[in-house]
């Protein structure tokens, strides 16, 4: 569970606007370690799907390093990228625009096979394609089908397929349940769990529903505009969470017990647009604690005695 | 576990038979629609009497008889004859020919040109899609019967010549529409899943965005053949067409148009025809788009 | 407790091309007055479709069998498109959509658009209206709204939209707002605030919700009854507080388990087998005895009706009318 899959250093990816860059990620700084599920949380906008698909290098970085078995693969070739394609997985978020609508369940599911050439033949494929179907609760009858005259559940269950069809090492999860029913839900997050077992595989989660990602992560980080404001084991950050925005997040999730229910608003306002954003802190303007030096001074991330990092001045 | 080989290919091939192919779903959905049948009917009643035309009429459209000349329809010459004494419907039938010939020819050639620079144009983007789009803006800004009128002049009569004084404009639609069709698609989440798992960027264009652009296509044909008629048989009309005697639709309005009050039939007959042509054609149009969607739900 | 509005034996089906659709099968629903009405349950399973019956804005393929929506004694079902339009949508029941956006016009300032919602219901002289507008603005809890009046929608964020929809909604009075998922397109802390908002207009106001969602937590935040549904029935009727403590339907319990709180363990978690039935040819009797581990003779055969087993605590369960099994 120790040693380090991935560590990101310093990612930035900034995108030109009209009215000035906008920092989708800034500087971003993390590990996945081996095995582990570590997820990040945070409202939309914050650059979470951003920083997971740069991590995937299905967007290019605008400055930083992603290391994975010891080199950079923000400068690797086509040929290695390929390479990396079969070790990293992605699903991504809406079953539906995720699959190819005129291809059948079986093409889709065929593809991956074909490009990393994992079966050597016709009769493989068959085989392996119907074994991976039923591993996920489908049957023979779906590989004909189109995506269309699937629901939204068994679409999902392609998506996590075609991720898994290839034996990865670690799989991107972009809010996979997201669109899809509570009880829906439940079967994918119980299918991704013994995914996890069977392979051995590690995942990366990213979700803006906070018990979701209690549930599923060991380790969380919690970004706020670009940034990771506090990151380290889920449980000492659930229990006790330090940064003023974390706080406020967590105390906004609504709850399903009718003994306990919201009481107060904890997060003033709503989050600003990454464009131009404030010196100092960027959650200064919303945070009940911002004194001067929250207005000058960027707060880096500082460990903490619980092993856990938060970048506040607060600490 | 228990996965033979055989089972599952037997278990696929009963699934096959059972379900629906793509294209009878297609038929299904098309067949509701009432005015794209009756569309298809009119296309496919001309689409026969051309091939047909030797054996449906018992005048040669080329003979001349003088002493017959601008008769009205009767039941011998039942759209009447010409100035020259020729049966009008036989001529209209074997203009239909023509017609069919340079209109299938026109939406070959601007289709092939206009599809391949749409997808270089939309999925590549940068410099290729910069000089391709400024030409289509360049060809647009003539006004496109001029233009035509122009290099048919300069190329000649004849039905080539037409082909490609029509075509030469024509695959600018094509491209436009594929190129903002493809605009989505590489934008697409199944695009992007695409990349995640490894696929060339060959592999994409051939199996991701191919495939989903083509009923743009499909419909486009439908809906630009009527426009590549109506300007062949203007370019007749005006004389730049298929030469005669040969028969076309357009030359037939325009050798009717000196006889308009003694014998209205004959442009008015083959207005008609293109009337009917371009409505069949939009109604099939119409139709196929909505049917080649998956998508779309109806009541 | 009084009613407010109340939905009995409502029957609608879909024409589709794949055949019909019954879509809602016998729902009963009674809106209380003066509360938050939850009204839940998954994809499919007809709780829009119920909220739009309420207004009759059913797409043209919509047929509705039998049934009454009555209304101040007043059967809806019976109104003519014209009477609708007139006398009661936006004056006296007014719905609010999941995307605010698309329900404002994007070329009027928020001045402009609620200006006009004001002129249909009172007569008033330029600088009125901005009053007007500006006080309704306020109730909403939208701050600065001085400047908020010039901008044009797209301006805005989600939860400003949301909240100018419901200011534009209240203009008119209405004596019932529905709400359709109004926070499912909203972030976290957004939606808290927005949750706030509804509340204080409830208690200032003394204005009757029916609030549609798929989200049991936002559920429990916001209502005071619940109405469950499952495949275009009504399966159970109860007080928010018993929902949790004591679901009965075993869809309903089911469902609460599914929740995940910041406690839940995945192994914990309880799967519903097999799916959401299709509303073309749905299963008989009760439409989830397919998946209902509980599941008898007579539930494959006769529907269960709507019955009180509690104090104000309806569910429509063979299993729970026999007596001797109140699930305590």
């Amino acid at each position: 569970m120790d040693s380090n899959l991935i560590e990101v250093k310093n990612l930035k990816k900034y995108y030109n606007s009209r009215i000035g860059p906008v920092k989708a990620v800034d500087n971003v700084n993390l590990e996945i370690k081996k095995g582990e599920t570590f997820g990040i949380v945070g409202e939309s906008g914050c650059g979470k799907t951003t920083l997971m698909k740069s991590i995937l290098q299905l967007i290019k970085p605008t400055s930083g390093e992603i290391i994975f078995e010891e080199i950079d693969i923000c400068q690797i070739d086509k040929k290695e990228l390929r390479r990396l394609r079969k070790i990293m997985g992605f699903v991504s978020q809406d079953p539906h625009a995720s699959l190819n609508p005129r291809m059948t369940v079986f093409d889709t599911l065929s593809r991956p096979l074909k490009i990393h050439k994992i079966t050597r033949s016709k009769e493989d494929t068959i085989i392996k394609i119907v074994t991976l179907l039923k591993e996920m609760g489908l049957q023979t009858e779906h590989l004909i089908r189109f995506p269309h005259e699937l629901s939204g559940g068994q679409k999902q269950r392609i998506g996590i397929a075609r991720a898994l069809a290839v034996h990865p090492e670690i799989i991107f999860l972009d809010e996979p349940t997201s669109a899809l029913d509570v009880s829906v839900q439940t079967k994918i997050l119980k299918l991704l769990e013994k995914a996890k077992k069977d392979f051995d595989l590690t995942y990366f989660y990213i979700s803006h529903n906070i018990n979701l990602i209690k549930v599923i992560s060991d380790r969380i980080g919690v970004m706020y505009l670009g940034k990771i404001v506090e990151i380290g084991r889920t449980d000492i950050i659930y229990n006790n969470p330090k940064h003023p925005y974390t706080k406020g997040l967590f105390k906004s999730i609504p709850n399903p017990d009718p003994d306990k229910k919201i009481e107060k608003i904890y997060l003033k306002g709503e989050v600003p647009s990454p464009v131009n954003t404030p010196t100092g802190c960027n959650f200064r303007r919303r945070c009940d604690h911002a004194s001067k030096i929250c207005e000058e001074e960027e707060p880096e991330l500082k460990k903490l005695d619980d092993g856990r990092e938060v970048a506040c001045h607060l600490y | 576990m228990a996965t033979d080989i055989n089972e599952i290919r037997n278990e696929i091939k009963s699934l096959k038979q059972k379900k629906n192919s793509q294209l009878s779903l297609v038929w299904l959905r098309f067949k509701k629609n009432k005015l794209s049948v009756i569309g298809l009917i009119i296309i496919a009643i001309i689409f026969f009497t051309a091939l047909l035309a030797p054996v449906l009429t018992p005048y040669n459209p080329y003979q001349i008889d003088m002493t017959n000349r601008l008769s009205s329809p009767s039941s011998s010459n039942l759209l009447g004859t010409d100035a020259l004494g020729r049966d009008v419907l036989t001529r209209l039938i074997y203009g239909s020919r023509i017609a069919m010939l340079i209109g299938v020819l026109i939406v070959l050639f601007e289709g092939f040109i206009g599809i391949i620079f749409g997808i270089i144009s939309g999925f590549f983007g940068g410099l290729p899609d910069k000089i391709i789009m400024r030409l289509v803006d360049i060809l647009r800004s003539f006004p496109v019967i001029v233009l035509a009128i122009a290099i048919a002049g300069i190329l000649g009569q004849g039905l080539f010549n037409v082909v490609i004084a029509i075509g030469i404009v024509g695959w600018t639609t094509y491209t436009r529409m594929v190129r903002s069709k493809i605009l989505v698609i590489k934008e697409s989440e199944y695009v992007e899943n695409a990349r995640a798992i490894g696929e060339s960027t060959f592999s994409i264009v051939l199996r991701y965005v191919i495939p989903n652009a083509i009923p743009t296509a499909i419909v486009m044909v439908c809906i630009m053949m009527p426009t590549a008629l109506i300007a062949s048989a203007t370019l007749s009309y005006l004389g730049l067409g298929v030469q005669p005697p040969l028969a076309d639709w357009g030359s037939i309005i325009s050798s009717g148009r000196n006889y308009m009050l003694e014998a209205p039939w004959i442009s008015t007959s083959a207005g008609f025809f293109i009337m009917f042509t371009v409505l069949g054609f939009n109604f099939i149009g119409d139709g196929l788009r909505d049917a080649l969607d998956p998508t779309i739900k109806r009541n | 407790m009084e009613e407010l509005l109340r939905i009995s034996e409502l029957k609608l089906n879909f024409n589709t091309e794949e055949g019909l659709v019954e879509a809602l099968d016998g729902v009963n629903l009674s809106i209380k007055k003066g509360f938050f009405n939850g009204l839940i349950g998954e994809t499919g399973c007809g709780k829009s479709i119920t909220g739009l019956s309420i207004l009759k804005l059913l797409d043209n393929n919509a047929i509705i069998e039998k049934g009454e929506i009555l209304y101040n004694n007043k059967n809806l079902l019976g109104f003519s498109e014209k009477r609708m339009q007139k006398e009661i949508r936006g004056n006296e029941i007014a719905m609010i959509f999941q995307d605010a956006g698309s329900s404002l016009n994007p070329v009027f300032t928020v001045q402009k658009q609620l200006e006009e919602a004001v002129k249909m219901y009172r007569k008033a002289s330029k600088k009125e209206y901005r009053e007007i507008v500006i006080e309704e603005l306020k109730k909403v809890s939208l701050p600065d709204v001085e400047s908020l009046l010039k901008k044009y929608p797209h301006q805005l964020s989600g939860g400003m939209k949301q909240r100018v929809m419901i200011a534009m909604m209240l203009a008119c009075k209405p004596a019932l707002l529905i709400a359709d998922e109004p926070t499912t397109a909203l972030d976290v802390s957004v939606q808290a605030q927005f949750i706030q908002v509804l509340k204080n207009l409830k208690e200032r106001f003394n204005m009757t919700f029916l609030y549609i969602t798929h989200d049991l937590a936002v559920v429990n935040e916001i209502c005071d009854f619940v109405s469950v549904m499952y495949a275009g029935r009504i399966v159970e009727d109860v007080s928010v507080r018993e929902l949790f403590k004591n679901p009965l339907h075993p869809y309903t319990i089911k469902l609460v388990n599914s929740v995940l709180t910041a406690e839940t363990r995945i192994e914990d978690l309880e799967e519903i087998p097999g799916s959401v039935p299709r509303l073309i040819n749905p299963p008989k009797g009760c439409r989830f005895h397919p998946r209902c581990d509980e599941a008898m003779e007579i539930c494959q055969e006769k529907i269960p009706e709507l019955i009180e087993v509690n104090n104000n605590h309806f569910v429509a369960c063979h299993n729970r009318l026999r007596g001797d099994d109140f699930g305590q």
